[in-house]
């Protein structure tokens, strides 16, 4: 059962499709430095998720920092499988938008301040985009692995 | 937005010469467009980080072993960040180093300057105000910048890479003048006169900053080659903390190179908000990060600094430093010899090298004593070494 969708306006989107994971949301991050890139697990001594993997997460960033080497671990996650989803920031960065493009996976740049305050992290949420439209749909509780839910 | 490209862009992208150009030129156009540019502007000088086996891996080195297998060449004069310590042949694990190797030697293939091999780009070639670069290295994006009235943006590895196979770069971002707009005005409370308390100070702002910091700051050096270490301490330290490529500095960024609107947030930042932290202890200080030039070698070389480092009981000082101080080689030896006969302090330069891309503990280095902001906030996590800060 999902509780809210919403149309992200404003956004520039990369990659077409629809995917669902578990929010991880960080106010910053960077691939170098900040994560094991032999298990996506991140590591920085001053974020609160630290312990938890990237892997098939939707990441939510406020705004990324540090290394450009990033782009690198956020290749190599992705050819093993361990990248993100999806990901979605409020600030467009060059290291990860760059990133993002040859791992051919969802991004979301650009999303409101407003809408990365009441995402909840570790919500269930999907996010489609394609045909100029970009929705994102958080769940209540925990079951929403069902695509068919998704789908009014 | 979609961007408008010449017959020649248009031709590349379109695979006209060749898959390799039309991967770059895709990916150019891609990160463009998601930041708005409407045109591709030529470059002069691009600089590309991913060089470390530690930190590319197997995948990094496939990925530019398979770019100039299908015959990648730069185009415009391209610089590279310095290898990890694997380059110098460091590590019992041969095959570390056999890849290390590997990944240099491919990079020099695709037309990297050989004598390059630094974070400090600006010491190799110095670009001018104005100039448009694609450079990657936090550190220097924001150095060049800053403090040379360069413009560029804060590209990846890759995309740095991409825009040097094609001259050109996307026309946003710090290309444009209209964006190089101060968000808040910082000013600083005590006089800036060490490399710690100005990297402390850099971490810090790095961290309260919301894009753009104005820094209004007194900085007490003995010269200029100290003076410019506090600068770019600061300015690579703030790069660390935040994904800001640019800081105005108050009467040194020069003119006409941003703007400056009134109406913005002021901060004040004492020195008592800064961490100083001393928890730990080494007879191995790193020095180097950024990587030091020559002038700033013998600065710091000089007997005030040692008995310092004497005082903290370091008996080794591992320096890095840029590729073209080997023209001053006789001259380094000479001081080095002197050092270890008054002090008993041993030096190690290693022009090229990267210590804190490196896998320390491999090395049996559990910590090391820095003074660079840059140093301490990735040692621990990237090289494995516990980074103690040192107040020089």
């Amino acid at each position: 059962m999902f509780n809210k969708c919403v149309e992200l306006k404003n956004v520039v989107t990369i990659g077409e499709g629809r995917v669902f994971g578990e929010v991880i949301k960080l106010r910053t991050l960077s691939f170098l430095g900040d994560v094991n890139k032999e298990n996506g697990e991140i590591i920085a001594q001053d974020l609160e998720a630290r312990g938890r993997k990237l892997g098939g997460s939707i990441l939510v960033v406020n705004r990324f920092r540090g290394s450009t080497v990033g782009v690198y671990v956020l290749y190599s996650l992705c050819k093993r499988g361990l990248a993100p989803k999806a990901i979605l920031m409020v600030e467009p960065d060059t290291v990860v938008i760059s990133g993002i493009i040859l791992c051919n996976i969802i991004g979301v740049i650009n999303i409101s301040r407003e809408l990365y305050e009441i995402i909840p992290d570790k919500a269930k949420i999907m996010i489609e985009c394609g045909n100029s439209l970009a929705r994102l749909c958080i769940y209540e509780g925990s079951n929403a692995n069902s695509e068919n839910k998704a789908i009014l | 937005m979609i961007m408008y490209l010449n017959a020649i862009e248009e031709k590349i992208l379109s695979g006209e010469y060749g898959e390799v150009l039309r991967k770059a030129m895709e990916v150019v156009v891609k990160v463009g467009e998601v930041l708005g540019a409407e045109r591709l502007i030529d470059i002069t000088h691009a600089h590309i980080s991913g060089v470390s086996y530690f930190n590319i891996g197997d995948d990094g080195l496939e990925f530019l072993k398979d770019l100039k297998q299908r015959g990648a060449k730069v185009r415009v004069y391209t610089t590279a960040n310095p290898y990890s310590l694997a380059g110098l042949s460091l590590y019992k694990d041969e095959n570390i180093n056999k890849k290390q190797i590997e990944i240099i030697k491919t990079l020099i293939e695709l037309g990297i300057d050989p004598g390059s091999f630094t974070c400090t780009p600006y010491e190799i070639r110095r670009p001018s105000i104005g100039e448009h670069l694609a450079w990657a290295e936090s550190s220097a994006v924001i150095y060049a910048n800053s403090l040379l009235g360069a413009f560029t943006n804060r590209e990846s590895g890759i995309t740095a890479l991409m825009s040097a196979l094609i001259g050109k770069t996307y026309d946003a971002g710090m290309h444009r003048v209209e964006n190089r707009v101060a968000t808040e005005e910082i000013h600083i409370q005590f006089d800036v006169d060490s490399i710690l308390f100005a990297s402390l100070l850099g971490l810090y702002i790095g961290r309260v900053t919301k894009g753009i910091p104005y820094i209004k700051a007194r900085y007490r050096a003995e010269n200029n080659a100290m003076l410019n270490l506090f600068l770019k301490n600061m300015l690579a330290s703030i790069a660390s903390t935040s994904n800001s490529s640019m800081a105005i500095l108050d009467s040194i960024t020069p003119p006409n190179t941003f703007k400056r609107d009134d109406h913005i947030e002021k901060i004040s930042i004492d020195e008592k908000e800064l961490k100083y932290d001393v928890a730990c202890q080494s007879d191995t200080l790193l020095l180097g990060c950024p990587h030091l030039s020559y002038e700033e070698i013998m600065t710091l070389f000089r007997s005030k600094y040692m008995e310092i480092f004497k005082r903290y009981g370091i008996n080794k000082i591992v320096v890095t430093a840029v590729s073209n101080i080997i023209r001053y080689d006789v001259e380094i030896k000479e001081v080095i010899r002197r050092i270890r006969a008054m002090y008993n302090i041993d030096i190690e330069v290693l022009p090229g090298a990267c210590a804190v891309v490196s896998n320390l503990k491999m090395l049996k280095i559990e910590s090391i004593y820095t003074p660079h902001g840059k140093a301490l906030h990735y040692l621990y996590n990237l090289s494995g070494a516990m980074p103690c800060s040192i107040n020089v």
